[in-house]
């Protein structure tokens, strides 16, 4: 019975420890929460009092200021397009580099890999897009989130499918399926809680990254919403630090809302993944 | 054997290969050409100048500084991601009422982009902001510091705003690893009469290996390539006290030497593939012996 | 997993297929098309590009975007050139014209613009610092000689847009007037009894009452790596264009070493020692030119560095004090002299620039009287156009023109001398700051580095 009790006591203590801990995470992300709503002079403190009265205000000025509507649409298309080309091309490419032992999948599980440790060339990068023509629009953005990202997440399937046993697709191949067909009606629908975890990934990867549409999109109007964070932060980061967090928080809400409704398969996708290992 | 091979042709990875092929390793080789070269703004031809960059870049006290401070980060973040990481999953890993919570708080800010992350943390570091100020509060007015000015901890002041980040996202690998180990393992190790400690060595250790391994390469990684978080938190600054390898080629490409960034660029490289590839061939080795 | 579940997946699968291949297909068009059209509502983002296609395929007249180029602080610090008026002006008189600004951070704005030149990507006009473009852009080299356009015979004064190489590659509105100096809260000092001090005793004399209030004399905002520099480029400025003339050009020539002119290392020890002797705050290096607004406006703090934008924006953010500005007093005689700034911007038009046609013509339009005028609207400045109206000067400003433009009191600051990126210099002041370096080491390092600047550049005798 002592044992128990003690065990009791120290479960509760772990959750005390615990909550101090997520208290340590949400703290700064509070200041930017509670900044965003509170007038110049207030924020300036950068505490965690609540604010005297919240303007909700800041965030239509932001918005109207900031041109944030149209920089949010084409975030979302360049992260969508992108993230989808990337799941698709790189959990192809991974049922082979999982499936086949030979010296050739070895190498080019090798060959992508380096994707992840080079650092990408912006010069040459650009002058090839001029050559085809495509320089400065959405879909030299979008080609080069695709092949930026296709390394990593190809790694990523690599070790999920390798967790898918082998009968399933090669019983499938046996009754006379194709190599497509079978990733279509086998390997994809057991990919599905990696598929949310790859997702989850790619779209904050690429919903966060601001050095290429500053580098690849030439016309403004076409410029992501994450951008908008240095245009706030360079206008305004000396007087209305309000104006800066309600545009941080804006250009977080989407990833953080998308994450909050998946986290649920997504961490269970990393773990599922592991378990059928 | 040889029929299975015909299921997983190679033409499945034609779509990838053509486009991360020839967007990213296409650039990049010929980028070490130009490592190679004088190429600087302004300069009507490029010549071949040979390893000239690369013996400025190693002959020069601020390059080596930075390569200095990216090693430094690297060894501090690995450390620093991968005990925080472990310690919240056995944590989290318990039986709890708040198990789910934690998990999404914990991961919460790795989807939140690094500059924003950067923008709110320069003012809880400032030396009269939220952190100094809580620590005096609390009677560790000893531990206040000028987190982002003092040159000797600014780089630890960095990377601790990346393990706060990032602490979360290789708790969730090893949670992965650690669900994965089957609790018939526990019970018989107890039955056996083990306690907690050897349990943990004995059998939690040496199953959470993959795990390990995975979270070792990807901090070690995402260290060496660091950029974000110095570039909000401190540009470098003060002086030169916080520069990196990634930050260093941003500003030779900022001011047009485009050969000696590349080749800086090429270097960082190389350093990453020499660590990152033998642990990957290693990793990979093991995985097939099992 | 159920039969039903897959079957679900794999549709799901094939539309998110469908929708990629779609949008990939849509953005290639969408990239011809918002290339001319650049719609800004730009709401529904597929639907509508391909909607404003079709609208294009159907034979009209083909609009121009004319993009233009520079960074926020450019646009901060002289709004006049970004007259929206004159821009709605521009786009009446031609319909088919539309102008897009592009507008980059400050930290990265060289690196976009040399990099997009480089690759024969550019935007149609650039805005950047006169001299700078010269050294960093190699205008000479890269931008369209417009010497020959019509806009040039409205300019009074040829001289100021010349390149050193005679020809004419941009275009100003303005003769440069606004100079650097210690930007300073009036009525704090006339409520401490304070004046405008003469000589470095004066105002070391005038930093000890202040501190004895419980007033930090001076706000150092030097976080930002180029803020610091305003003092170095004002005081050495002053110093060559009063003491060695010659200075500049021996530097450049490698004559004469950074390390060897003690007056350099004079005026970084007098501001070093402003911060050791506890007249700046102690966060110099944790605070950022940004935050000068709040600070100044807290009556904690006096003095600051700064240029007219700087007062001009404290004005702007706090109505209810007087903020001014005086020469800083660090060599003899400093006080009597302005130090003023190279010119900050003109508007080049890339030799790889899709619209040069267009780009010209907006020039042209430009450097009119009415134009010129109508700018004024935005700001204050001295135009350099013919036939175009004086401004007229708030307070400070008009007084600063009054004391020393007329009267010719001006000296031109160090950085319009400079043939090479000064970034290595600024970075040595933050180690001074953070008593990594002395001021005599800040000036050895930067000696060094600029023998190897000036080296890879090609100019002789490095």
């Amino acid at each position: 019975m002592g044992a128990r009790r003690k065990a009791v006591w120290k479960r509760i203590l772990l959750q005390v420890v615990l909550l101090l801990i997520s208290l340590v995470i949400i703290a700064p992300l509070l200041i930017m929460l509670l900044g965003a709503f509170k007038n110049p002079t207030e924020v300036t403190s950068f505490n965690l009092d609540l604010p005297e009265k919240w303007l909700f205000e800041n965030f239509k000025a932001v918005i109207e200021q900031g041109k944030l509507l149209p920089a949010f649409w084409n975030s979302i298309f360049i992260t969508l397009v992108s993230t989808a080309a990337t799941i698709m091309a790189s959990s192809l490419a991974a049922l082979v580099l999982a499936r086949r032992n030979t010296g050739f999948s070895r190498f080019l599980y090798y060959f992508f890999f380096m994707g992840t440790i080079i650092p990408m060339q912006i010069m040459p990068t650009i002058r090839l897009f001029t050559v085809l023509d495509i320089y400065g629009g959405y879909l030299n953005v979008m080609i080069l989130y695709t092949a930026i990202n296709i390394p990593f997440s190809c790694f990523l399937y690599t070790g999920f499918i390798k967790g898918i046993p082998k009968v399933l697709d090669e019983s499938a191949f046996i009754e006379g399926a194709s190599a497509l067909q079978t990733y279509f009606h086998i390997i994809l629908p057991l990919l599905k809680p990696c598929n949310i975890t790859v997702l989850i990934l790619l779209f904050t990867g690429i919903w966060n990254e601001i050095n290429i549409p500053l580098y690849f999109l030439n016309n403004p109007a076409k410029r992501t919403l994450p951008l908008s964070v240095y245009q706030f932060f360079g206008m305004y980061g000396g007087s209305n630090w309000n104006l800066v967090f309600a545009d941080l928080t804006l250009a977080a809400l989407p990833v953080v809302i998308l994450f909050l409704f998946m986290q649920k398969q997504f961490i269970n996708g990393l773990t599922e993944g592991a378990v059928k290992g | 054997m040889r029929r299975t091979g015909h299921i997983y042709t190679y033409l499945l990875t034609i779509p990838a290969l053509l486009l991360f092929g020839i967007f990213f390793v296409g650039p990049s080789v010929y980028s070490i050409y130009y490592s190679l070269t004088d190429w600087v703004i302004g300069k009507d031809s490029v010549s071949f100048i040979g390893l000239e960059n690369y013996r400025t870049i190693f002959g020069s006290d601020e390059l080596t500084h930075a390569i200095y401070n990216t090693f430094l980060y690297a060894v501090i973040v690995v450390i620093g991601k991968n005990v925080n990481g472990l310690l919240l999953a056995l944590a989290v890993n318990t039986r709890m009422k708040l198990k789910g919570y934690f998990r999404v708080i914990f991961f919460l800010p790795c989807v939140i982009s690094t500059i924003i992350i950067g923008l709110v943390f320069v003012p809880v570091l400032h030396p009269n902001g939220i952190l100094n100020a809580f620590l005096g509060n609390i009677g560790l007015g000893f531990l206040q510091q000028g987190w982002l000015v003092d040159t000797k901890i600014v780089m630890f002041s960095i990377a601790g705003v990346s393990i706060w980040q990032w602490s979360g996202y290789h708790m969730v690998i090893y949670l992965a690893g650690l669900q994965g180990i089957p609790d018939s393992y526990y019970e018989a190790a107890k039955i056996d009469g083990a306690t907690a400690v050897q349990s943990f060595f004995g059998i939690t250790f040496p199953m959470l290996a993959p795990a390990f391994n995975i979270n070792m390469l990807l901090s070690l990684i995402g260290g060496l390539k660091v950029f974000s978080e110095p570039y909000a938190l401190t540009n470098g600054g003060p002086g030169n006290a916080s520069q990196v390898i990634a930050l260093e080629v941003f500003s030779k490409f900022g001011r047009g030497q485009w050969g000696l960034g590349t080749a800086l660029n090429v270097t960082l490289a190389i350093f990453i593939s020499a660590i990152s590839i033998p642990v990957l061939y290693f990793m990979r080795k093991r995985e097939v012996e099992e | 997993m159920g039969y039903r579940m897959k079957n679900r997946l794999i549709k799901a699968m094939g539309i998110f297929l469908a929708v990629a291949l779609m949008a990939v297909g849509c953005g290639q068009t969408g990239n011809v098309g918002t290339e001319q059209g650049g719609n800004e509502k730009n709401g529904e983002a597929e639907e509508e590009k391909s909607g404003e296609n079709s609208k294009e395929g159907g034979g009209k007249k083909d609009s121009v975007t004319l993009t233009v180029e520079a960074s926020q602080e450019i646009v901060n610090n002289i709004p006049y050139a970004f007259s929206e008026e004159n821009i709605e002006a521009f786009e009446k008189e031609y319909p088919e014209i539309k102008v897009e600004l592009v507008l980059n951070p400050d930290a990265q704005n060289t690196s976009i613009l040399q990099t997009k030149l480089a690759s024969g990507q550019p935007s149609d006009l650039i805005c950047y610092n006169k001299v700078s473009a010269e050294n960093e852009l190699e205008v000479a080299k890269n931008c369209v000689d417009l010497s020959v356009e019509p806009f040039v015979e409205n300019i009074a004064d040829k001289e100021i847009l010349t390149a050193p190489d005679g020809k004419i590659y941009g275009f100003a509105f303005e003769v440069k007037t606004g100079g650097m100096g210690v930007v300073y809260n009036r009525d704090l000092f006339e409520e401490k009894g304070l004046e405008v001090p003469k000589t470095y005793d004066e105002f070391l004399d005038i930093c000890e009452k202040l501190k004895g209030e419980g007033i930090t004399p001076f706000y150092g905002p030097f976080k930002d790596v180029w803020t610091f520099q305003m003092w170095t480029t004002s005081t050495w400025g002053y110093y060559a264009a009063k003491f060695e003339p010659d200075l500049w050009e021996r530097l450049n020539a490698n004559e004469i070493g950074w390390d060897e002119v003690p007056a350099f290392k004079e005026s970084l020890e007098k501001a070093y020692n402003l911060y050791k002797d506890g007249y700046m705050q102690s966060t110099v290096l944790s605070d950022d030119y940004n935050s000068i607004t709040a600070a100044m406006g807290s009556k904690e703090y006096a003095m600051t560095v700064g240029s007219n934008t700087t007062v001009r924006d404290l004005l702007n953010a706090h109505p209810d004090i007087k903020f001014d500005m005086f020469p800083y007093p660090v060599y003899e005689g400093e006080e009597e002299y302005l130090t003023i700034s190279q010119l900050d911007a003109e508007f080049f038009i890339p030799k790889d620039a899709k619209h040069i046609e267009e780009a010209k013509a907006f020039l042209n339009f430009m450097a009119k009287p009415e134009q010129c005028d109508r700018a004024q609207n935005a700001a204050s400045f001295v135009p350099n156009v013919k036939g175009a109206k004086e401004p007229e000067f708030d307070d400070f400003e008009g007084r600063l023109y009054e004391e020393y433009n007329k009267t010719g009191k001006t000296v031109l600051e160090m950085n319009a001398y400079m043939k090479v990126d000064l970034n290595d210099l600024w970075v040595y002041f933050q180690d001074m700051f953070a008593g990594v370096k002395t001021p005599e080491e800040v000036l050895i390092s930067w000696d060094a580095a600029f023998e190897e600047l000036m080296k890879a550049k090609g100019i002789e005798n490095f």
